[in-house]
């Protein structure tokens, strides 16, 4: 599970940036130079802020503070994020001593960091709550000081909330949900929907009668005789969120579209990979079985 | 050639050459990292680590790969203007580009990109190079130029297939997706010393086109006169081809795939220095790596536009205003 890379290559170009922050460290009586962190990731945007103080963040990426996709917009408005699409320079001009990538960080951009003498984390895994605590037990292991018991915290407090969650959903019968897309693609298995499923008293249909793996394309037909109990939907207006599947074959002639049985989610929840996605379990379940949770 | 038109080729290849110091020194000065000149200065002569690494390790490599794509594109694209003695050619009509896309495209889906920095490119020049042996092939069967143009309209239609192919069948790896769809759009960002290097081929393939203007300009006579004249028809034709391909490859393996300019940048030349090659071809290299240098910095500037998209948005209108004023 433990697959997080954190390395800073040894090229002869990182030599001067190191010698640079030796002789900073020096000239600064040998006390330890700040960390300043800058996440290029709306999942490490999360976790950071989660374990990091304030000044430690240096800046975020171009997502954190859209609703639509973080968990955090609120909490991350008074942070600076990187520009769509910037190169290492739009990076380097935060300063920063580490880098929260992801492996589809751009190999190029990624070098260009290290380069610069930058410690760059590069994260490969996220499908599972594991995956979430691992994120942000080696953020806060970069960070040091405070930061692993900070994480140990909020890691603690979401299995406690993850336990309380299992108990009262216990016996409870699964509610049969599908999440559809105008993109052509929905969740199967392996995904992070997947994942909130499992937890929150639903079962995936793409992924149990569907056997889709990753986000793949439904069978068009077949999805018809799928007995969807609800459909899931991202959104803030339930008439909004339907609307383009009521005109979307094969979409728009299934009942549960018809009828509109669909529960609403906020957006971001359904592409959380951070520990942030244990409030996803909570909307999920309420949603589905409101009698178990208030 | 007029000495009037020599003086205005002459003079045109100058102010191209000072065009190109000043963008080569703007795209040094400018960045995210907003340094003073002082500071370039002190980055370029390695008197401060910091500076050093912003210049000579990020800004430099970029602007070096902008002035060699520029150069073999606008080269290329003149090769084949006069190879196909038709201008409309471009660098891309026979498939080499496509094929360079399609090598980035596999790479990307199958994840070896994300392996090493060689991995894109390598695997972009060997879609080229493939596509390159198939024209070259091709060739040496005594293909006539309009049956060499509708094997690069095949080829091209194949390896776009392949490209699409790809790109639909992994629009469920939403990261991936990303990266080929912005790799095809053409790009320059974070490019490094490692992309000189794969780029490196265009120095020698343009040492060798240098030449061959003169007797370019024998070839756009007809090849009865050329030959008439002295010029090994066949031997030139295979060796412009040869040329045009190499630089087209190693330009797409850096760069993605570049539109416009090896189009564009040779016509606006043609139109203001006269249609002889010997002066054109030295000119089209200069003049590319400035036209591509300065997208490059106006990409930069308006946030991170793909270059593909401003070579298209600022040599377009350009081109149009220089055709109507030469009307």
């Amino acid at each position: 599970m433990e697959r997080v890379r954190a390395e800073v290559k040894s090229t002869p170009c990182a030599r001067p940036a190191r010698v640079l922050a030796i002789a900073l460290l020096l000239a600064g009586g040998a006390a330890a130079a700040p960390v300043r962190v800058v996440s290029q990731t709306v999942g490490t945007d999360e976790a950071l802020l989660a374990v990091a103080r304030p000044d430690e963040i240096a800046a975020l990426s171009p997502l954190a503070h859209d609703p639509e996709f973080s968990a955090v917009a609120k909490e991350s408005a008074g942070y600076p994020v990187l520009r769509v699409g910037g190169d290492a320079e739009s990076v380097l001009r935060f300063r920063p001593t580490v880098v929260l990538c992801a492996d589809y960080s751009r190999i190029e951009l990624v070098s260009q960091l290290r380069t610069a003498g930058v410690r760059v984390l590069v994260f490969d895994r996220y499908a599972t709550l594991a995956d979430a605590y691992d994120m942000l037990r080696r953020i806060a292991a970069e960070l040091g000081g405070g930061a692993p018991a900070r994480a140990s915290a909020v890691i603690a407090d979401c299995q406690r909330r993850v336990a309380a969650l299992q108990r009262r959903l216990a016996g409870v019968k699964p509610v049969r949900v599908l999440t559809p897309s105008t993109y052509g693609l929905v969740p199967g298995e392996g995904t992070t929907f997947e994942d909130l499923c499992e937890h929150a008293g639903a079962i995936n249909l793409a992924a149990s009668l569907g056997h889709l793996r990753g986000n793949a394309p439904p069978p068009g037909e077949q999805l018809l005789t799928w007995p969807v109990d609800k459909l899931v939907l991202g959104g803030s207006s339930m008439a909004a969120s339907l609307a383009p599947f009521r005109a979307l074959p094969p979409y728009a002639y299934m009942a549960s579209v018809r009828e509109g049985r669909a529960v609403l989610l906020p957006p971001w929840v359904l592409g959380c990979v951070s520990y942030r996605r244990v409030d996803g379990y909570y909307f999920l379940a309420r949603a589905l079985h409101p009698g178990r949770v208030p | 050639m007029s000495s009037g038109s020599k003086d205005r080729a002459d003079g045109l290849l100058w102010g191209a050459g000072a065009l190109l110091v000043l963008l080569m020194a703007a795209s040094l000065c400018l960045g995210d990292l907003r340094l003073p000149p002082s500071q370039v200065w002190a980055g370029l002569l390695r008197r401060d680590s910091w500076f050093a690494t912003v210049v000579w390790e990020i800004r430099l490599p970029r602007t070096v790969v902008a002035v060699l794509v520029g150069a073999a594109l606008s080269a290329s694209g003149l090769v084949m203007q006069a190879f196909f003695r038709n201008s409309l050619a471009s660098p891309g009509l026979l498939g080499v580009s496509s094929g360079g896309a399609a090598g980035a495209v596999l790479a990307i889906a199958f994840g070896w990109a994300s392996l090493s920095l060689w991995s894109l490119p390598l695997a972009a020049a060997a879609g080229a190079a493939a596509a390159t042996l198939a024209v070259v092939a091709f060739a040496r069967r005594g293909a006539t130029t309009d049956r060499l143009i509708l094997a690069g309209l095949a080829l091209n239609a194949l390896l776009g297939a392949v490209t699409g192919y790809f790109l639909c069948r992994h629009t469920d790896v939403f990261d991936r997706n990303a990266q080929m769809v912005f790799w095809l759009m053409g790009g320059l960002e974070d490019r490094t010393w490692t992309h000189v290097l794969i780029a490196l081929p265009i120095v020698l393939a343009a040492a060798w086109l240098w030449p061959l203007g003169r007797p370019m300009d024998l070839l756009s006579l007809g090849q009865a006169e050329a030959q008439s004249l002295g010029v090994d028809v066949r031997r030139l034709r295979r060796q412009l081809l040869l040329l045009s391909t190499v630089l087209t490859a190693a330009a797409t393996a850096v760069s993605g795939p570049v539109g416009f300019v090896g189009l564009i940048v040779p016509h606006i030349l043609r139109l203001l220095a006269g249609p002889a090659h010997r002066r054109l071809l030295p000119l089209s290299l200069v003049g590319g790596a400035a036209f591509v240098l300065a997208c490059d910095l106006a990409s930069r500037l308006i946030g991170g536009l793909p270059l593909g998209i401003v070579t298209a948005l600022i040599g377009g209108p350009y081109f149009l205003w220089l055709l109507r004023r030469e009307r």
